[in-house]
């Protein structure tokens, strides 16, 4: 056996860290996974990265020129640029460049559904009291272009908003002929049912390209049991829908997307199953949120985030069965969290952004004319607590700004100033949602270790690395398959109905 | 087991340490920190109808020497995060130069 000369063991000092957090692995202790402040990562043994920051790590360790690569260390300052890390966090960052992107119009609470687990505070079919009125519509158009992003995706939601339909089609129309000189990317969406959808709304609807997003809970006798209506057929109503849509405006207009009660998780094959007979290629697996009538039927039909992971690995181990059979077919929140490792691009999606999406990334017009930075502020200010309020459509979008809502948003919404967030390994590719910690724990910044919404996401990316790790190199290229999605990542982003 | 006290060499860890160390455990348990001549002391007890988890010790000794970790790489980068924070964010405001 040749050794190698007594100077190849000589600890460096020659080089410089970079600003990096780092996290034990789960699933094996004595490895930690490294990521520099733009989200680029590694996962190395704990006891060389442990070297690596006492300056303690040979000249020529492997891992040396790995870190570097990553951006967690320079070698030779006077060779090394720093602008591929700059480059990287802007693009990482990219969504705060062009204000809120994404304008959600509620058009009306009404509704003919009663889901004991609806997140928004309905009313019934004749309620038309709670319908948007001309006035404030046409305010919020306006305020609408005062944003400055370049892109803009308007989405209608209500309640049902094919109840108001007279409504969606004015703003439509306003909107469009508004933005005639004003030049920006317009891209509609309709978060409905679906039910009862008319060949002349699809009319409309095609001829603003608009997308559909739909809500299917799983086979029939989950989603019946999830969405009564009088009838007990939202199945066969959504169903019907859909296949309209799809048949009108093309098969990828038309996305569904899943709640998840206690009866839900105990079938996660049934529902990608189902997905899967009616054609669809992407499913969202989302939990229930804290909000509106949710709050009231929480111990009938919520359960614990960790019950919901449990479900999600089982779930996502039959996709990727589905997948390996032929059948491509993705999860949009695993893709957007996939993208986020594997990927330096800025996205959409408001829950997991720093600083937070909320009024930054998205902003909600309500029936009444009052805005919201998130749909779950409008729905704490619909169980009573207007706290979130940014102020109402006849105000400029300065006070908005200027409000002491958007200021609580800013105090706690940027994720790498948090406690416990602030040392996060997962922090660059995860996000700050202060609103959903005040209805959650009463407390804007949030306690990190009794976080719902900490536990869901480090529990995902901590179970997607090791799937990732673990996987056949076919499980490897399928995950980098979703990273790359655009059109799932986008999914993500416009989860509602 | 209802309650464990850990007690951390002074001279080897620094209350901040100690204290981000057991902020970690505080969704588990009930904690409190205190000084002791030469040592930090971390009281851990159980929150009602629940037990202290077993390995509450080797968690807190392992996120312990994490944040000793976490200290010396804090040292060595501070300020720089936010001077690469500020060059990267300025280069993408409108009329902005060229970085570094």
């Amino acid at each position: 056996m040749k050794f190698r000369p007594r100077d190849a063991f000589r600890a460096s000092a020659g080089y410089q860290l970079l600003p990096m957090r780092f996290r034990r692995l789960p699933w094996d202790g004595d490895r930690v996974f490294v990521s520099s402040m733009a989200g680029d990562w590694l996962t190395m043994p704990a006891a060389a990265f442990q070297a690596f920051v006492s300056h303690e790590l040979p000249d020529d360790s492997p891992y040396l020129a790995d870190l570097q690569a990553r951006h967690l260390a320079v070698v030779d300052v006077s060779k090394s640029s720093l602008a591929p890390l700059l480059s990287q966090y802007r693009s990482r960052k990219s969504y705060l460049m062009g204000g809120p992107a994404l304008h959600i119009f509620v058009v009306s609470l009404r509704c003919h559904h009663t889901c004991s687990y609806c997140q928004v505070s309905r009313q019934g079919v004749n309620a038309q009291a709670f319908d948007l009125a001309d006035s404030p519509a046409e305010l919020a158009v306006e305020r609408l272009f005062d944003w400055p992003s370049p892109e803009l995706t308007i989405e209608f939601q209500g309640g049902e908003p094919l109840l108001n339909f007279e409504q969606v089609m004015r703003i439509t129309r306003l909107i469009v002929a508004r933005n005639q000189h004003e030049g920006r990317a317009l891209r509609f969406v309709l978060a409905s049912t679906l039910h009862d959808l008319t060949e002349e709304q699809l009319d409309f609807l095609a001829e603003h390209r608009f997308k559909l997003s739909t809500s299917l809970d799983g086979p029939e006798w989950l989603h019946n049991a999830n969405r009564p209506r009088p009838g007990r057929d939202s199945y066969r109503r959504t169903i019907e829908g859909i296949e309209r849509g799809r048949r009108r405006l093309g098969e990828d207009a038309v996305s569904a997307l899943t709640t998840l009660t206690k009866l839900s998780l105990t079938v996660p094959e049934e529902i990608i199953d189902e997905y899967r007979k009616l054609g669809l290629h992407s499913i969202s697996l989302r939990p229930l949120s804290p909000y509106g009538f949710a709050t009231k039927t929480a111990r009938r039909t919520g359960y614990a985030t960790s019950d919901y992971l449990t479900f999600y690995k089982r779930a996502f181990l039959h996709l990727v069965a589905v997948n390996h059979s032929g059948y491509a077919m993705d999860e949009s929140y695993a893709a957007l969290l996939l993208s986020q490792l594997f990927t330096s691009f800025g996205h959409g999606y408001v829950d997991l952004r720093s600083p937070s999406g909320a009024g930054l990334g998205a902003v909600i017009y309500d029936y009444d004319g009052r805005v919201y930075p998130s749909d779950e502020a409008r729905m704490l200010a619909a169980m009573g607590d207007p706290t979130w309020c940014l102020g109402d459509v006849s105000q400029p979008v300065s006070a908005w700004l200027e409000s002491p809502a958007m200021a609580s948003v800013l105090r706690a919404g940027v994720a790498e100033a948090l406690p416990t967030c602030s040392d996060c390994a997962y922090v660059p590719l995860c996000g700050a949602d202060p609103v959903e910690h005040y209805a959650r724990q009463r407390d804007t910044v949030g306690h990190r270790p009794t976080s719902d919404f900490c536990q869901r996401n480090m529990g995902l990316f901590d179970f997607l690395l090791e799937r990732f790790e673990k996987g056949s190199a076919e499980d490897q290229r399928l995950m980098q398959r979703w990273a790359m999605r655009q059109d799932s990542v986008e999914e993500a982003i416009h989860v509602a109905a | 087991m209802d309650s464990s006290e850990f007690v951390v060499d002074s001279a080897v860890y620094t209350f901040e340490e100690v204290i981000r160390a057991a902020h970690r455990l505080s969704g588990a348990c009930h904690i409190e920190v205190g000084r002791r001549p030469n040592a930090h002391a971390v009281l851990v007890s159980a929150l009602p109808g629940m037990a202290v988890p077993v390995d509450a010790r080797a968690r807190f000794f392992t996120d312990l020497a994490d944040e000793k970790l976490r200290s010396l790489i804090r040292a060595e980068t501070k300020g720089l995060h936010e001077q690469l924070v500020h060059a990267a964010i300025s280069q993408a405001m409108p009329g902005a130069g060229s970085g570094p």
